[in-house]
């Protein structure tokens, strides 16, 4: 899940940014904008909004740097509970990143981002049906089992880490993904009108 | 190493992750605003569980100072007792932190011709109130034990700094009433104590740590409201340029005349935002407010 890591540890680099080192702040971007962003993907089903809201949840996790959590030096779960807390208020985290931008009048404001290659959109647009559909899938599970779920099989947690960026402890986890499978598994056998559990069809990646 | 997949293949897998698009463009811009907030950001962050909490603590303390201060943060409700404090209060040889409370008043007028006041304070409220006058008429209430504080002031360049010394004193602290001309260009900035401000046409900055904010009456260009904890309030009679009001915790209301659209940002992180006036993006009329805790109204009467 996390990208190569070189250099110092997380631990390091957020005690660094914690005292106004911006150079540690771009390290730790390099280094989970990616997972935020594909989390965010997995929430909204949408990847521009995801790409809008990556940055405003580093902005945020940078606002908040004095209360970072680190779980086995990695403050990616933590950063995937700020994430999953701006997603939920998105129109205003993007708001707000954007009258930040405006007031320093940077470049993206204005510029438009250089348009996709055609086959790319098409992917993009791909993945994001097949994520609606998903996200349909567990639409009726209550809130915070579909947390538990959307940090453990789409965004790869462990448990543990899962615990860190929920809040909560390891066993609370563990109880949610257990009721979120056991719900599921009654929902998608009575839809598909069979008494026992079955999987929906599984599609292969591209 | 991907762990096992804790719904036993329920659900069909998720599309893959992707690096982010634009990774070099959007940490750039990132790292400027980041760089652009470094200096005014806020000293202590507040986790979001402890807002509702601070919210109460702050409430407590400034009760408690308008008991343990009175006539302080209440403002003019203090009297003349010149040099006196309760009998019953315990003696004390030198009249240290543990003499009786000392209420006094000191009035004074600044006569030479005034087009900025700069008040800098560290506990006690402020009031000014703007009219058809030339001077500035200063109403001190000083309250302590020990050494009283001294008042502190002077004009350079047309500007009036008025502010205070606490030498060696508990309890104490200063709160002011001012009489302003109109137009005259206001700069507050105190540590505990709230703000009131009225009928001013000027440009005005307050800011205060901790205690509410409410400007009436108001029909300047700008005006820059911001608090630690507590309420702000402002009402204009004229449409202003640029509204720009911040609590940490407390609600923000803003009201302006009907008629004109307003680009506005107004933000919570714990609340209701509550917007009635036109808006325009390209307006430049801008209001700006937010708050950590509690809601956001910015409404056209």
């Amino acid at each position: 899940m996390t990208a190569v890591d070189r250099g110092p540890g997380d631990a390091a680099l957020w005690s660094r940014a914690a005292h106004g080192d911006h150079d540690a702040f771009g390290q730790l971007f390099d280094r989970h904008a990616g997972a935020v962003y594909s989390y965010l993907f997995r929430l909204t089903a949408n990847w521009s909004e995801a790409e809008d809201l990556t940055s405003a949840v580093f902005l945020q996790a940078w606002r908040r740097r004095a209360e970072v959590v680190i779980d086995r030096d990695s403050s990616l779960p933590w950063l995937l509970g700020v994430a999953r807390r701006l997603a939920q208020n998105s129109s205003r985290a993007r708001r707000r990143y954007q009258a930040a931008l405006a007031r320093i009048g940077t470049h993206l404001a204005d510029g438009a981002l250089a348009a996709d290659p055609a086959d790319a959109v098409l992917g993009r647009l791909d993945s994001e049906q097949r994520m609606a559909r998903l996200r349909a899938a567990i639409a009726k599970l209550p809130r915070h089992e579909r947390a538990a779920v959307e940090l453990c099989v789409w965004a790869e947690l462990d448990q543990q880490a899962a615990a860190v960026s929920l809040g909560v402890k390891v066993g609370t986890v563990k109880s949610r993904l257990h009721r979120a499978r056991r719900r599921l598994a009654t929902e998608l056998g009575a839809e598909s009108g069979e008494p026992a559990p079955a999987p929906l069809p599984r599609r292969d990646e591209p | 190493v991907k762990p096992a997949d804790p719904l036993g293949g329920l659900l069909p897998p998720a599309p893959p992750g992707r690096d982010l698009p634009h990774h070099d463009r959007h940490r750039g811009d990132l790292l400027a605003v980041v760089r652009s907030q470094h200096t005014g950001e806020r000293r202590w962050p507040v986790a979001a569980w402890l807002a509702p909490l601070g919210a109460a603590v702050a409430v407590l303390v400034i009760v408690a100072g308008v008991f343990v201060l009175p006539g302080l943060i209440g403002g003019s409700r203090s009297s003349e007792q010149p040099g006196t404090g309760p009998a019953s209060g315990p003696p004390a040889a030198s009249g240290g932190e543990h003499g009786p409370l000392i209420r006094r008043t000191e009035n004074s007028v600044v006569g030479s011709a005034v087009t900025g006041l700069v008040l800098r304070g560290s506990v006690g409220a402020v009031s000014i109130t703007g009219g058809d006058r030339s001077t500035v008429a200063i109403t001190a209430h000083l309250a302590y034990r020990g050494s009283a504080p001294v008042i502190t002031r002077q004009v350079t360049g047309g500007v009036l700094e008025l502010g205070y010394r606490l030498p060696n004193c508990s309890n104490c602290g200063v709160s002011f009433d001012l009489m302003v001309p109109r137009g005259l260009g206001v700069t507050v900035r105190l540590g505990v104590g709230q703000i009131e401000l009225n009928g001013l046409s000027g440009t005005i900055a307050a800011s205060t740590g901790t205690g509410q904010i409410r400007a009436t009456g108001m029909s300047g260009q700008r005006i820059r409201l911001t608090t630690g904890a507590g309420m702000i309030r402002a009402e204009f009679t004229v449409p202003p340029q640029l509204v720009y009001a911040q609590s940490d915790i407390g609600s923000v209301a803003i009201r302006v005349p009907p008629g004109t659209a307003y680009q506005v940002i107004a933000d919570t992180q714990v609340g209701s935002v509550r917007i009635t006036v036109p808006q325009a993006a390209a307006s430049s009329h801008v209001i700006h407010a937010a708050t950590g805790t509690g809601t956001v109204t910015i409404t056209g009467s």
